[in-house]
């Protein structure tokens, strides 16, 4: 029934989870500030870097970078046109991840009309490929 | 917070053209066929196209990033569909990939609105 390889999934779910939670990482990372622009854009550069530092972005940053490789290993599996549009699923794990752990305002029945819209089309996507 | 501007939308235009042409690049990098372990992965990350292509990725991030600091996420989200159209057409016509158009334009349909109401549902505190 499942039209990707084991492995085609095992690094699909790699890239996604890498990816969101990254994300979510790095906005732990700002501790809800915003990162001053400074007059002097070498004082600018000196705060992004000093956040950059912090645990919780370090660990973003580098969820990211295994996210995308588990993305190279996923698209060397499968075509580009088919690999493509299952990004979409990390926009709804974003949103979802941004509600439960960062508490930010989401229209849950928003989230819950995307989740379907985009299980939907996912799955038209890999029906696609037979 | 506003809607498209010409400014915001030629923005908008290079930031999806820069995403897409980066996932060409990073899949005609990887012809080598599939990769397994870790020197394979290396090797792979290494390829002139992957590099390429990352590169051309970063930039579509930071154009993103640009577009929307400056348009509401209701009205930018949608039009991240836009780059999977582009995409499947890359594909076909560059990757030379064999694309069923049936499911597959009927899926991204899905996957569009699937994304506008994830940008809805995100602009929470936005009017």
């Amino acid at each position: 029934m499942s039209v990707f390889s084991p492995m085609a999934i095992i690094t699909l779910l790699g890239f996604l989870l890498c990816s969101s939670f990254g994300q979510i990482c790095m906005k732990l990372g700002m501790k809800g500030e915003e990162i001053p622009i400074e007059k002097s854009p070498f004082k600018t550069i000196i705060n992004i870097i000093l956040v950059m530092l912090r645990p919780y972005t370090l660990t973003g940053f580098v969820l990211y970078v295994i996210g995308a490789l588990s993305w190279l290993m996923f698209l060397s599996r499968v075509p580009l046109n088919v690999a493509y549009p299952m990004i979409s699923i990390g926009y709804v794990a974003i949103m979802v991840l941004s509600g439960v752990i960062l508490k930010e305002k989401i229209n849950w029945r928003y989230a819950s009309a995307a989740l379907v819209c985009i299980a939907v089309g996912v799955c038209f996507i890999g029906y696609s490929l037979h | 917070m506003g809607n498209l501007t010409f400014k915001t939308g030629i923005l908008l235009a290079v930031s999806l053209l820069l995403a897409s042409f980066g996932q060409i690049f990073l899949k005609m990098g990887l012809a080598g066929g599939e990769i397994s372990g870790s020197a394979g992965l290396i090797k792979a990350f290494l390829n002139p196209y992957v590099l390429l292509g990352f590169a051309i990725y970063a930039c579509s991030t930071l154009t993103w990033m640009l577009l929307i600091s400056r348009v509401k996420l209701s009205v930018a989200y949608p039009m991240i569909s836009i780059s999977y159209v582009i995409v499947m057409i890359l594909s076909a016509l560059i990757l030379k990939e064999d694309v069923n158009w049936l499911y597959g334009l009927a899926g991204l349909v899905f996957i569009a609105a699937g994304v506008t109401f994830v940008g809805k549902g995100m602009s929470g505190g936005e009017k």
